[in-house]
């Protein structure tokens, strides 16, 4: 186990390497100029050519790449001149609010699509189970940023009970995170409903209601643990889509996450901050992936790493 | 797997620490996020928070951008709520990040040795009085006395110096520096007298004072800060720093020292909100005092439910759709006016504007200072055949225009959501064209990367007809005609300013330039008078429209007015109720 760990850690570096520097080569080839964008519509071009000096923006591509890489070696993730200063800084600064509008998000989705693909499975296509899985179209289709703000519409400007926009104060995740949470709670909940289905009809269930075990023991205890093994999987990988529909949630909430960062830095053009960005969700990508194949291998014993 | 199932480490011990950890995760980050961001400096004076009040009934969009009511002169108190469209995420007056938000926490922290009122007009900032020499080289500006920075730094003649020596050093990066080139010579007479010196009389130079680069900010804080300078802004304003989380929210406190009288409000808060929706939704909730950049459509629905005052200014931005004059297809001046009454603006303005603008009787805006209306193009299929007919063209067996086998065939290159509405306009514009025969289609670019594809040499110009807006953010008409209508100088470079049609017209040059050296501002007027005839006459650009702006605030607001250059200034608001 523990080689497969190194193993697998060891993987990071080139998988985040080839990342990098797609992303490094992909959003220079792209048409803008950040040195003229930051100078502004005023500046005249002298001002612009140093913008783009300083920025090394004069210098040819390769040796712009070998700049920024050996730059990376020394932890060093590049410095925003929109911003005025470092990259690291300032994405550690809304890191916290992405991670944890990502966490409430999935917490959310987990309680609530877990017991309601459960209830679904144990009362196979009766009201309730086509309720459930209506709605689970539901979340699953509609798009984020209009869900957003009909419930910006519907729960803070008509009854007022949670805060339009912006981080203040514990009432304010609400929304973003119902929001946010919608799309894997639909999943979940399907999921969940068809593993329970099939794990329902296997053979060890009958036998332990021959047993005589209680049917709600045999339910969770049994049946549900081995329903959630596939179930895990998906939900943490998901992990990468929040990170991603984070972007359209903040936009709408004014949530000072990552994701907004990420789109106003590429319409700037801010080459350091979106570079610096895309590490960093490298690195997350990664090691969500990461936990969430050992989380696999410690919740079925059947799997074996080596 | 052997580990797992032999006593190390339980499987079930496992699970239940990951769903610990997991817990214990979520709670401490929630703590830490609370604690440490925006959740603990939220602080709601009871005058903003709450309902929405329905008092004297529906306020109706008060002309002129001001906010209705009477001003009280005891301060009130209270915090302002405003929430921005774009970031603020450097306050540093040489390069203010972003346009215009920066600008406009600017105008609170800073003071500039003279400022515009309401209607643009000039008058008195730091600088009590002003005198020009009798050659029209030297300004002379007596300042105030007893002014201090927030820092503490005593605000003096040496300080303008510094600020304008900063501007000026190519090192210092500042996007405004040509705004500040023609002060060749600076001069601290004493702490408060300082004279400025230009190399040829410059006509429009108080206006080029009051822009905004022009805020004065303590070499002290400049010095001690440096690079962080930024995230530090220290002026003499009505407002100073409290706390900045660059890119997200600016908090200003009351400024007790303020030379002018103390400010009516405990505090400033400037957010930003991208999402226009959500903007509103603020506006509506009661939970922001002022948002800027609100839709027509939306402008419409709030005055109707009565609850929120909508300020609307004529802006200064106007709007053209540009011919690349290097088109042998545009070379003829018949066929720009005729293409001038193909396009219907007032259907425009009326439509998808909701009303909420003009149509151009100018190249420059109705409510900039010394424009004349130099006539009109009216809407006239008809009359734009016939022009076109007398040029040479006629359509052909496929219905498109065509002379001497070339056929009127071009694109309008235009972004979407770069301006408001701006695919909407091009595709109007696209219908009017092809009823009169014209082959018109849509290149439409990114936003952020069409500069790239309008700053080339001429020979690189692949755009046949461009969608574009210039706002001349200091409120001078010598500088919106320069930018776009004086010829590029080098066909080899990108155009000069934004002549982005290169468009050379000699006697407009001449005027142009004579009006940017006369300092008798009736002479400059009139020469700028003359040239807008001319360029209208020329017709290098179809044109289109100025829209206006758009801000809402709460009926609790005072003291909030639009500039017609963009800004909504906030420095003088009060709270009541």
């Amino acid at each position: 186990m523990s080689r497969y760990l190194i193993r697998r850690v060891l993987l990071f570096i080139p998988t985040l390497w080839v990342a990098i520097s797609l992303v490094f080569i992909l959003f220079r080839l792209v048409p803008g100029d950040p040195a003229r964008l930051i100078a502004g519509e005023m500046a005249p071009e002298s001002v612009v050519e140093t913008f783009r000096a300083q920025m090394g923006l004069d210098q040819p591509l390769p040796r712009q790449y070998v700049q920024y890489m050996g730059q990376l070696l020394t932890g060093d993730l590049g410095y925003s001149k929109v911003f005025q200063q470092n990259a690291t800084d300032q994405i550690l600064e809304r890191l916290p609010a992405t991670l944890l509008l990502a966490l409430a998000a999935m917490c959310l989705a987990v309680i609530i699509g877990v017991p309601a693909g459960v209830l679904s499975a144990i009362r196979p296509y009766s009201w309730l189970d086509y309720a459930t899985m209506a709605l689970a179209v539901g979340g699953v289709s509609l798009p984020g940023f209009w869900l957003g703000l009909m419930l910006i519409i519907g729960f803070s400007v008509y009854l007022g009970l949670f805060p339009v926009a912006g981080f203040n104060g514990p009432a304010a995740i609400v929304l973003p995170a119902v929001t946010l949470s919608a799309h894997q709670m639909a999943i979940i909940a399907r999921m969940t409903r068809s593993t329970m289905l099939g794990v329902l009809g296997e053979d060890y269930v009958r036998t332990a209601r021959a047993k005589g075990l209680r049917e709600q023991a045999i339910t969770i205890g049994h049946a549900l643990r081995n329903a959630l093994i596939p179930t895990t999987t998906v939900a943490g990988l998901q992990l990468g889509y929040l990170l991603g529909g984070s972007v359209v949630i903040e936009t709408v909430f004014a949530w000072p996450g990552i994701g907004r960062l990420l789109i106003s830095s590429i319409e700037m053009r801010d080459y350091p901050m979106v570079q610096a960005i895309a590490v960093v969700y490298g690195i997350l990508m990664l090691a969500v992936n990461l936990l969430v194949d050992i989380l696999y291998a410690a919740l079925d014993p059947r799997v074996q790493y080596d | 797997m052997s580990d797992w199932s032999h006593g190390r480490l339980s499987r079930r011990r496992f699970v239940q620490g990951s769903l610990a950890a997991a817990a214990l995760g979520v709670l401490t980050l929630t703590a830490a996020a609370c604690g440490g961001g925006n959740g603990g400096t939220e602080s709601q004076a009871g005058g903003d928070q709450g309902s929405q009040s329905t008092s004297n009934g529906g306020p109706s969009s008060t002309p002129g951008g001001q906010t209705s009511g009477t001003g009280s002169e005891a301060p009130t108190g209270g915090t302002l709520i405003y929430a921005q469209n774009q970031p603020i995420t450097a306050a540093d007056p040489i390069n203010p990040q972003t346009y215009p938000a920066a600008y406009e926490a600017n105008f609170v922290i800073y003071n500039n040795l003279v400022t515009f009122d309401p209607d643009l007009s000039i008058v008195p900032d730091l600088a009590e009085k002003w005198e020009i020499s009798d050659d029209n080289l030297v300004w002379t500006f007596w300042l105030h006395d007893g002014v201090t920075f927030h820092d503490g730094t005593p605000f003096n003649a040496a300080a303008v110096e510094a600020h304008i020596r900063r501007i000026q050093n190519p090192e210092s990066g500042s996007g405004n520096k040509n705004l500040w080139d023609h002060i060749t010579t600076i001069n601290v007479i004493d702490d408060l007298t300082i004279e400025l010196g230009t190399e040829a009389p410059f006509g429009p130079m108080l206006t080029y004072l009051a822009h905004g680069s022009g805020g004065i900010e303590s070499p002290t804080a400049v010095e001690q800060w440096g690079d962080e300078y930024g995230h530090q802004p220290t002026g003499t304003g009505p407002y100073k720093l409290e706390s900045m989380t660059p890119g997200t929210e600016l908090t200003l406190v009351r400024n007790d020292e303020y030379f002018k009288g103390t400010p009516k409000l405990d505090r400033i808060v400037m957010r930003v909100v991208p999402e226009t929706g959500t903007r509103v939704a603020l506006l509506e909730a009661g939970e922001a005092s002022v948002v800027n950049d609100i839709p027509p459509e939306e402008a419409e629905r709030l005055q109707a439910a009565g609850q929120a005052q909508v300020l609307r200014q004529a802006g200064l931005r106007t709007f053209f759709l540009e011919f690349n004059l290097n088109r042998e297809i545009f070379t003829d001046v018949k066929v720009r006016h005729a293409l001038n009454h193909a396009v219907d603006k007032e259907a425009i303005v009326a439509n998808l504007f909701l009303g909420y603008g003009s149509v151009l009787d100018s190249p420059a805006a109705q409510t900039i200072r010394g424009h004349v209306s130099c006539g009109s193009y009216p809407y006239d299929p008809d009359r734009a055949k016939q022009l076109l007919a007398e040029a040479g063209w006629t359509p052909g067996p496929d219905g498109i225009l065509q002379k001497d086998g070339v056929k009127m065939t071009f694109t309008i290159n235009t972004a979407e959501g770069e301006y408001p509405k701006d695919i909407q306009v091009a595709e109007a514009i696209q219908a009017n064209l092809r009823d009169v025969g014209c082959d018109v289609s849509i290149w439409k670019v990114e936003a952020a990367a069409r500069w790239s594809y309008l700053r080339v040499p001429r020979s690189e110009a692949q755009y046949d007809t461009v969608l574009f807006g210039f706002n001349p953010s200091n409120g001078d008409l010598g500088y919106h005609m320069n930018a776009l209508f004086h010829s590029n100088p080098d066909p080899d470079a990108a155009p000069y300013v934004w002549n982005l049609m290169w468009y050379a017209n000699e006697e407009v040059d001449r005027l142009i330039d004579e009006a940017q050296f006369t300092t008798d501002e009736q002479k400059r007027m009139e020469l700028l008078g003359q040239a807008q005839q001319i360029v209208w006459d020329d017709a290098p650009v179809i044109w289109l429209y100025a829209p206006d702006i758009l801000v809402g605030a709460s009926p609790k607001v005072q003291g909030v007015f639009i500039w017609p250059t963009i800004f909504t200034v906030v420095r003088d608001a009060a709270l009541t109720g």
